[in-house]
């Protein structure tokens, strides 16, 4: 695929409302989020002892993990600039697991088992 | 809602798309682009409840009543699962209907939400009022 430029003129108009731009910040608040989240949830989860401990620090990690890895490959969709629309159910679909595994390893060792 | 519909560039086109129901086209890439901010923003409301749950029952002081934190934390982090997932149902919803020039689909998750948290609020208050030592 070869990079192009955005759509930028709409019924004769130039202006496409800096949505990338928007777009791609937004990105980086989400991320920051998933860094906070992650943060707090393996602060909690530290004082588990043994394997419990080490469970619980994987499925955080692997959920921020896996919620980046979605970011990365929507930040490819944007960089080669073809229309994404419904190709993006890949990468929206790893950043929603990522975070129903944050909270699944919330609940169950930060809470349940920790608390 | 509307707006958008209307701006999807030719409005026959969007009727005759419409009529038939399965033309798939291209959308704007702006309301691409705004339905993957939607989805973002829905993404980081839920890790915020997520992160706000279990800090809840890490950072509070523990109440009279047993389990209270947790009964403040658990619901907190299972409304925040529950938009995660709807927020992705939601956005492929939007996509599809944006292919084929239809309205947008309506979606409950703004009212489980306010609803979700009011009701968060209320256990709250309770622990607050009957638990605290």
């Amino acid at each position: 695929m070869t990079a192009r430029e955005p759509q930028r003129i709409i019924d004769g108009e130039i202006d496409d409302g800096l949505s990338p731009e928007r777009t791609q910040l937004a990105w980086g608040r989400s991320g920051l989020a998933v860094v906070v989240a992650a943060g707090v949830l393996a602060r909690r989860v530290w004082s588990l002892n043994g394997s419990l401990g080490a469970i619980a620090l994987a499925i955080v990690g692997i959920g921020a993990l896996v919620w980046l890895i979605g970011m990365r490959a929507s930040r490819r969709l944007h960089l080669t600039m073809e229309p994404h629309g419904l190709t993006g159910r890949h990468a929206f679909g790893l950043v929603a697991t990522g975070t129903v595994m944050l909270a699944l390893g919330g609940l169950i060792f930060g809470v349940l088992l920790g608390g | 809602m509307s707006d958008n519909q209307m701006d999807q560039g030719g409005t026959a086109e969007v009727v005759a798309a419409a009529d038939d129901g399965h033309e798939d086209r291209e959308p704007d890439v702006r309301f691409t682009y705004a339905n993957e901010r939607t989805f973002l923003a829905w993404n980081r409301t839920a890790l915020a409840l997520i992160a706000t749950g279990v800090a809840a029952t890490q950072l509070l002081p523990e109440f009279h009543i047993a389990g209270g934190r947790q009964i403040l934390g658990i619901p907190l982090i299972a409304l925040g699962a529950l938009v995660a997932l709807t927020s992705f149902r939601q956005w492929k919803a939007n996509e599809s209907a944006m292919r084929r020039g239809l309205p947008l689909p309506s979606s409950r998750m703004t009212a489980v939400l306010a609803v979700g948290i009011g009701a968060i609020s209320v256990i709250a208050i309770i622990l607050v009022i009957r638990g605290s030592k």
